[in-house]
């Protein structure tokens, strides 16, 4: 199989992740549930791992380091903890359902900034025009549909400007696009563990400026004796079991990361893609979303079969060994903004492990199958 | 500096040596040291009895604040583990702390101050019935 889905999860991993998994399932307990060597070997790796996720991003302290089970959860924390009914909340218009859904069921006065695919400038300059009235910001750093890279640093600055707390989707983007906590100043950034940080599957990560609400409520190893969660982080959102295996796999994936760099892995993706782009031709009947400026999109890439549903398209490819993601990606708001939402779209993402040969090859069974439609 | 494998309270040991006897031949010389902090914590392999080791828990709010605060202090070259806090040393309940040698507290102290870490509170080393540790 040929497997272009990176951006639903990582597939290919580095070794060490199985490796560090295996180990922790045979050797590591609960953290902060006892003083015993297996309980204190997890407790280990669960700092080793905060350590090395706050060196990667820039937090100032491992505690507002938040293990989660992807990022779904993350991103409810974090909206729970500033959203309430009728909060006034600003998003782009390339959200994922894991922000609209909860922003829904919290009651809260959405309004979505539709602005042009791959138009930057456009995006801040409706932003500027309308944050005035806004309580929270939500925004994407890279969109899951189209690789839309946002201009996020200056959203973080408008933000602050007007100490609107902001809260960043990177999905799509950490492990990838480098992304500073500190110089954002967001007040929460969620991400999967098991997207660009090549952990496995169950684990998620919500960097926290400040406090927060929790969202599960239940034992933590710490102040037992309250009837509450605790007041601090991150004993205060991490209740219950620690994925003990997943963080040591996690931190295994993180390390890969940081011996080989971000920008390293992003052009060694793109590159890729741009072999992928060069290598389906123009010459069949599709649509594909590509930015004129490469800063502008990550490793994503979409496009439309003009003749086929993309279903069908996906499903012809996946009878041919290489696996897409097609549809509506669990992202109808981004769907929506570029007006893709009725036919959907088949989504290709690549890995730093793919091979020029995996691309070639699915370049051809792309072509093959375009033509013939 | 005292060194002697009693089962009670002595001067923290920089080392902790035995005179043996082999077969018929007296030897005087320690054939083995524990060398602190390597074997701190750690019973006395030769009697088997143990001794206590006078230290001090640092208590923390929570798990992570221990694990940062011992490392701290490593990089500081104070030796320090991490370790369940004493249930009465913390109000709320359960939590953990760094042990560290009596002897190195105020500067411990000192350090975790300056990197603005919380001391919860601080098993008295005065009162090692209660605080004290066997080993």
């Amino acid at each position: 199989m040929i497997y272009l889905d990176s951006a639903a999860t990582s597939l290919y991993k580095p070794e060490s992740v199985q490796t560090a998994m295996l180990d922790a399932l045979h050797r590591m307990a609960s953290p902060g549930r006892g003083a015993h060597a297996a309980s204190m070997l997890a407790a280990d790796c669960c700092f080793q791992c905060r350590d090395a996720i706050a060196a990667l991003f820039h937090v100032p302290q491992p505690e507002q380091v938040v293990f989660t089970f992807n990022a779904t959860h993350a991103l409810n924390i974090a909206i729970r903890s500033l959203v309430h009914e009728g909060t006034h909340v600003l998003i782009s218009g390339y959200e994922h359902n894991s922000v609209t859904r909860p922003l829904h069921a919290a009651g809260a006065e959405i309004h979505v900034l539709r602005t042009p695919l791959f138009r930057q400038e456009a995006f801040l300059a409706e932003l500027e025009k309308q944050i005035e009235w806004a309580e929270v910001v939500v925004c994407t750093h890279a969109s899951n549909v189209f690789g839309y890279v946002l201009p996020i640093q200056s959203v973080a600055t408008l933000c602050a400007l007007r100490e609107i707390p902001l809260v960043i989707d990177a999905s799509q983007s950490a492990g990838t696009l480098e992304l500073n906590f500190s110089e954002l100043g967001a007040a929460f950034v969620a991400m999967p563990g098991h997207k660009g940080l090549m952990g496995p599957q169950g684990t998620g990560v919500l960097l926290c400026k400040n406090d927060a609400f929790p969202l599960l409520y239940g034992g933590s190893g710490s102040d037992s004796r309250r009837e509450t969660m605790p007041d601090f982080l991150p004993d205060r959102l991490e209740a219950g079991t620690h994925n003990v295996a997943g963080i040591a796999g996690l931190l295994a994936g993180v390390r890969y990361i940081q011996s080989i760099g971000c920008n390293t892995i992003l052009m060694r993706e793109k590159a890729l893609m741009r072999r992928f782009i060069d290598g389906i031709g123009h010459e069949g009947s599709f649509c594909l979303f590509v930015s004129e400026n490469p800063l502008q999109q990550a490793s994503v890439l979409s496009l439309i079969p003009l003749h086929l549903d993309a279903e069908a398209f996906a499903e012809k490819l996946n009878e041919n060994g290489v696996a897409v993601r097609a549809g509506l990606h669990c992202a109808p708001t981004a769907h929506e903004t570029v007006g893709t939402i009725s036919t959907g779209m088949v989504r290709f993402s690549f890995s730093p492990f793919n091979t020029e040969q995996q691309i070639d090859r699915a370049a051809e069974i792309c072509r093959n199958n375009l033509k013939n439609t | 500096m005292p060194s002697s494998c009693l089962n009670n309270a002595i001067e923290l040991p920089e080392s902790h040596t035995h005179t043996i006897v082999q077969g018929s031949a007296k030897s005087r010389a320690p054939i083995r040291k524990h060398d602190y902090p390597e074997h701190f914590g750690q019973p006395c392999f030769v009697c088997r009895k143990g001794f206590f080791k006078l230290h001090i828990i640092l208590v923390c709010r929570s798990l992570t604040t221990a694990q940062k605060a011992a490392r701290i202090l490593q990089k500081d070259g104070i030796y320090a583990s991490v370790t369940k806090a004493p249930q009465m040393t913390n109000p709320g309940g359960c939590t953990y702390g760094v042990k560290i040698a009596e002897t190195k507290s105020e500067a411990a102290i000192g350090i975790l101050d300056r990197a603005g870490i919380q001391i919860v509170a601080e098993s008295s080393t005065q009162d090692r019935q209660r605080y004290g540790e066997r080993v």
